[in-house]
């Protein structure tokens, strides 16, 4: 196995699979990385660590096919580091791989490719364009109130539907709070309606690392129980989460008596403040509307109280008070663009809903505390 | 059983439990049974939140989850294992578990469920005596359990004679889980109504290391020495010490002695196995054993296992090596009571 192969191309391609990699896993050969060198002038880059896998291919001038598999941290390490532009790379009989760079050498053991997993393959998966950008979106603004019980797996992600006409929905929950966000991401065609998956919070993350690179041109399928993510030469495989996701809708409110409009980022400034004296325990900060004004209050008996008025504007919704966990609210806050949040609220007990004023493509559900 | 459990555990009403204790199977039980109750007719994805002491969670999390309301649903459950980590935790680090114990949410059911008992002297525990519940998951005693066994298929609807959860407990011994999915398993073996019989028992439950020892102890008593060296070598294979095995047998033949004298007062065959302790299914196979041995040799057998006992735990000799001379000794005709016992010979 002999090729020739652009030192940027190369690195990036094994900067892909560094959270694939696993270093810790029952099979030693999941932390590296695959080489296939193709006799149509292609180097094959992958990595699985049997959940997600990621496939690329780059150019390369090959001399003498082959595969291979070597520790794919090491690798990129040393690609990386590289000085030239181009890396010439040998792979001898005795599975040693030599890497040349100008005048840097060295000399890496392999392993040979039979011992590693068979990799999935999209070939023949139907792949329909989608827009990145929108995802990345959905992703950013939904995946953060996932649940990390690894114990309860059909909330350990997030949960992404093709509700047809073009319009994906994306909703996690830890069953405290949820967070449901849907776009319109046609590309060049309809994305047809079909049920809804479960996309693992580590496949979540690899998704977002790869729409990053992508920017708007992908497209997914699904091949088995893996979702299919493709853009260019570069295919990501992530296994889904076999279980069902509960009934989400449920805990939508689906009217409010009391509704309030602020400013986010007085209201982000308000919360971070008051809840520095929060308690410890359960960050809770209690809300409190009155007339037209909103006034947020927090008091732990070790540390001293805090309170701070907001203005409401034409708020005709009565007295409440109600407490909140503020990380909850301050990572909502967080993740909203607008300059406006609609806050929605029933009773004391009954869970809260936050939007992004005008903006009804996204809302948050926080169950309420009992301070 | 459903209904100690209800008395136990305050009819699911507490806001907080303490289930602990020896039995971990009685434990992971209530929690199933609290789990049902608190959870039922709600949205169990929203309103369980499980946390393993073991991983350190961290107390404040704890609360945090306690201290969030139910999403759609009357309560939340929050529900801590290997919670005998915070009992042994110094009072600083459990604080604010012990000042949510005093003034709990409500709507929040919170369980600590230890896998043993818990240092009843921790600050944690004496809180949760004042305020909440506690359910002290203790073991059946030997004597009792087949009484439990019987009570397990009672639960399920069904009857277990008294003869088929004797050989239940004789086959599977203490382990409370094996022998409930055993009485699940027979529940499901006896079609209908019917009581489960010693004979479901004997189809159903496999062949268990218990069951071999009394093979063992049968081919003793019958004096087949080629079965009772190929059982013992069984059982020692298994990991039996040969200790155990010598000290069951020795058990035997003081019942065998037992049943003797029964015998000789004239007791009826039921009676002589009453008197020595012998489970009813078992009383036939016991007289039948009585005639083997003489009174003499019934004494000799117990001087030689005696001996027996004493070289497997003062001699060098290989502990196989001793218990297959003893076992050669008790079945040869006219038993240990005119043989050299090995550890005499030179």
């Amino acid at each position: 196995m002999k090729f020739v192969v652009n030192r940027d191309l190369f690195a990036r391609s094994l900067s892909r699979l560094q959270g694939v990699l696993n270093r810790k896993a029952t099979l030693p050969v999941l932390s590296n990385a695959l080489l296939e060198a193709r006799p149509e002038g292609t180097l094959r880059v992958a990595a699985t660590d049997l959940d997600v896998t990621f496939d690329g291919r780059i150019p390369a001038r090959v001399e003498a096919p082959g595969r291979i598999t070597v520790d794919g941290k090491r690798l990129y390490d040393i690609a990386r580091s590289l000085p030239g532009e181009e890396v010439a790379i040998t792979v001898t009989p005795e599975q040693q791989i030599q890497l040349k760079c100008k005048n840097a050498e060295f000399v890496l053991l392999g392993q040979g490719a039979e011992a590693y997993p068979t990799l999935p393959s999209a070939e023949g998966v139907e792949l329909t364009p989608i827009d990145g950008v929108a995802l990345r979106e959905l992703i950013d603004r939904t995946a953060f109130s996932a649940s990390t019980d690894e114990s309860r797996p059909n909330l350990n992600g997030v949960y992404f539907q093709c509700l047809g006409e073009g319009r994906v929905r994306m909703v996690s929950t830890d069953g405290h709070r949820l967070s449901q966000g849907e776009r319109d991401a046609r590309r060049e065609k309809d994305i047809p309606a079909r049920d809804g998956v479960i996309i693992p919070r580590k496949g979540v993350g690899e998704l977002k690392r790869l729409l990053d690179e992508a920017g708007a041109e992908v497209s997914f399928g699904f091949l088995e129980n893996n979702l299919v993510m493709a853009t260019g030469e570069l295919r990501l495989f992530v296994r889904l989460i076999d279980a069902a996701f509960p009934d989400y809708k449920q805990v939508i409110p689906k009217s409010t008596q009391r509704n309030v409009v602020l400013e986010r980022g007085t209201f982000l400034g308000s919360l971070k403040r008051i809840a520095i004296l929060a308690s410890e325990r359960t960050h809770g900060v209690r809300v409190e509307l009155s007339g037209e004004r909103m006034v947020l209050t927090s008091d732990n008996p070790d540390l001293g109280k805090a309170r701070e008025e907001l203005p409401l504007d034409g708020y005709t919704g009565g007295d409440m008070s109600i407490a909140f966990n503020s990380k909850y609210v301050v990572e909502i806050l967080g993740v909203l663009a607008g300059d406006k949040v609609e806050i929605a609220l029933n009773e004391a007990l009954s869970p809260g809903l936050f939007r992004e004023h005008g903006n009804p493509d996204y809302l948050f559900v926080v169950m309420p505390m009992r301070l | 059983m459903s209904q100690e459990l209800a008395r136990a555990l305050a009819d699911a009403r507490s806001a907080v439990y303490l289930l602990h204790g020896d039995e971990p199977f009685l434990t992971r039980r209530a929690v199933q049974w609290l789990r049902e109750r608190v959870l039922a007719g709600g949205l169990e994805d929203f309103n369980l939140d499980r946390f393993d002491a073991k991983d350190r969670p961290g107390v404040d999390r704890i609360v945090e989850a306690a201290r969030t309301l139910p999403m759609m649903a009357e309560r939340r459950l929050v529900w801590v294992q290997n919670a005998e980590a915070l009992f042994a935790a110094r009072g600083d680090a459990v604080e604010p578990l012990v000042r949510y114990v005093t003034s709990p949410d409500p709507s929040s059911c919170l369980v600590l469920a230890a896998s043993v008992a818990v240092d009843k002297r921790a600050a944690l525990y004496k809180r949760i005596q004042q305020h909440g519940t506690i359910y002290e998951a203790v073991a059946p005693r030997e004597r009792e359990l087949a009484a439990w066994v019987a009570e397990q298929a009672r639960a399920r609807g069904r009857t277990l004679t008294a003869d088929a959860a004797a050989c239940l407990v004789e086959a599977i011994g203490r382990e409370l889980g094996t022998l409930d999915a055993a009485v699940e398993r027979l529940t499901l073996f006896v079609e209908g109504d019917a009581a489960i019989d010693l004979a479901a028992v004997e189809q159903v439950v496999p062949q268990s290391r218990t069951r071999t020892i009394w093979e063992l102890l049968d081919a003793v008593a019958d004096r087949k020495a080629a079965e009772a060296l190929a059982r013992a070598h069984e059982l020692m294979g298994q990991g039996e010490a040969a200790l155990k095995l010598l000290t069951m047998i020795a058990r035997q033949f003081r019942q065998l002695l037992v049943g003797r004298g029964a015998r000789a007062s004239g007791a009826s065959a039921e009676e002589c196995a009453a008197a020595a302790g012998i489970p009813p299914f078992r009383a036939r196979a016991f007289a039948r054993q009585i005639d083997n041995y003489s009174g003499r040799e019934l004494l000799a057998a117990l001087e030689r296992l005696a001996e027996a006992d004493r070289s497997l735990k003062s001699s060098k000799l290989d502990e196989e090596l001793i218990l297959e001379g003893a076992l050669l000794d008790l079945c040869r005709p006219g038993g240990a009571a005119d043989g050299v016992s090995p550890a005499r010979r030179p």
